[in-house]
């Protein structure tokens, strides 16, 4: 394994992607900014305005992610990376100083011009090392430059990481994943308890467990799959491993979860954990996805449980029409299953006729012979 | 180094990010592009761009979908007579598609 300058983190639905984040921030070797950052991929490649000076890369820095780094215009301004610092639970470190920051931001980045073209790479490069200078109090740029940056990219678009394997010499993209049927009812749990399932979640979310876990197949990208089962199980033996993968030494803050240099906690509720869970996290499905779904999900799913070696679940083989209708699909106009889960039980069992998205129905069809390779497990 | 010959059907920002994606050699040889409007490509003159109704025309092992109308193109492609076990679908259109 070549020694990799930035590490890119992405989930397979919902999978511990910002768990395994919270536990690499904090290392030494590692400069790692929030997780609300994850926007900024996103906007490069739709939107962002070119960037010349370091003036307009500073305002524009302030104008989305101003309340991260303690800018006082931009404490009461409610935007997206806000909603996500709320809904993420994550605590802001009020010792942060923008003045400092502001001022090595400016320095990084006049440092950099002449090596570095690319003004969203330059951006990259110098909110990441304005931002840890800034938290451990040091002023050279060279000490920014010894350390490995560490990005939650979240959704593993292809095209996006794309965008940093053309930009960065080597590249380590280190994936979550998580048992695909316990995922599935995991993500569908959370969108309904979040603000209620809808339509394109539903795609979205099949979409994720039908085809994210693909290998990313190319040179110059390490990449890996770590399963979330096995940092619950042995945290240390696993985090060992992945330090060994990423070419940092071990450091006991791999086993602490902090954004910033402050404890993180997940959000509470009844679906998350925070911490490590010694017990097995085996979900119970049937309330999301019933045994006939199960015997519909599993040939599309089989060989992410072979290569990814899980257990397989326990359901009955038998040959579903490609039209059999699941459980979540009836989940996606209700806003509390729950309350609803008789009616929308009979509804499912009776298979009450409605027509399936075109898109879906792809997705189930393509799926039964998609075969490309799967990213491979540490 | 034996090429495969592969065929693409798409010649819009699917392709771009199709040939982006070679960050390094393929064993693959693109014989030709299809595109339900061939007339209009203005892309590289390197490749061979031609109508989904010629494809009798061109051998090929495998034939990567790189448009966003994805599903349409597929039975299109079934409709022509293409063997469905040498149709993808470039994995970035279904996933961000």
């Amino acid at each position: 394994v070549k020694d990799n300058n930035l590490i890119l983190i992405v989930y397979y639905g919902r999978s511990g992607s910002i768990f395994a984040h919270s536990l690499l921030d904090g290392h030494p070797e590692i400069i790692s900014l929030p997780p609300v950052f994850m926007y900024y991929i996103r906007d490069i490649n739709n939107y962002l305005p070119e960037l010349e000076t370091a003036e307009q890369a500073y305002d524009y820095f302030i104008k989305i992610y101003g309340k991260v780094v303690n800018c006082v215009e931009s404490v009461s301004s409610q935007n997206e990376v806000t909603d996500l610092l709320e809904s993420l639970n994550i605590n802001l470190n009020s010792a942060f100083d923008e003045s400092v920051f502001k001022r090595l931001f400016f320095k990084f980045y006049n440092e950099q011009t002449s090596s570095l073209s690319d003004k969203h790479k330059l951006l990259f490069l110098t909110m990441h090392y304005a931002y840890d200078a800034t938290l451990l109090g040091y002023q050279n740029i060279e000490t920014a430059k010894q350390k490995k940056v560490l990005y939650q990219l979240h959704n593993p678009i292809m095209s996006y990481i794309n965008w940093f394997a053309k930009r960065f010499d080597g590249l380590s993209l280190f994936q979550m994943i998580r048992s695909p049927l316990d995922t599935l009812r995991s993500t569908v749990k959370y969108c309904i308890e979040a603000n209620g399932f809808t339509s394109g979640q539903m795609a979205t979310t099949l979409k994720q467990i039908l085809f994210g876990g693909t290998k990313f197949d190319s040179p110059n990208i390490d990449h890996f799959a770590v399963k979330l089962e096995d940092i619950h199980l042995q945290p240390e033996l696993t985090l060992r491993r992945i330090a060994k993968r990423l070419n940092i030494r071990w450091d006991e803050t791999l086993l602490c979860s902090s954004f910033s240099g402050l404890l993180w906690n997940n959000v509470k509720g009844r679906e998350h954990i925070s911490g490590f869970c010694a017990k097995p996290i085996h979900l119970n499905l049937s309330d999301v996805i019933p045994d006939r779904d199960i015997q519909f999900l599993m040939p599309r799913l089989m060989r992410f449980y072979q290569v990814w070696n899980y257990e397989f679940p326990i359901f009955k083989s038998s040959n579903l029409p490609n039209e059999h209708l699941l459980l979540l699909e009836y989940l996606v106009y209700i806003p509390d299953p729950v309350l609803a889960t008789k009616q929308y039980n009979q509804q499912y069992n009776q298979q009450y006729l409605f027509l399936r998205s075109e898109n879906i129905q792809f997705y189930f069809h393509y799926s039964m012979r998609f075969n490309q390779a799967l990213v491979e497990v540490l | 180094m034996i090429e495969k010959n592969i065929a693409l059907f798409g010649f819009g920002s699917g392709l771009d990010l199709y040939l982006n994606m070679r960050t390094y050699e393929r064993d693959e040889k693109i014989v030709v592009i299809f595109d339900n409007n061939a007339s209009l490509y203005q892309g590289s003159p390197d490749f061979i761009v031609d109508f989904p109704i010629n494809i009798e025309l061109y051998q090929f092992e495998r034939l990567f979908i790189t448009s966003r109308h994805y599903i349409n193109i597929y039975k299109q492609l079934l409709l022509l007579g293409v063997e469905e076990e040498k149709i993808e679908v470039f994995l970035p259109m279904i996933y961000t598609g």
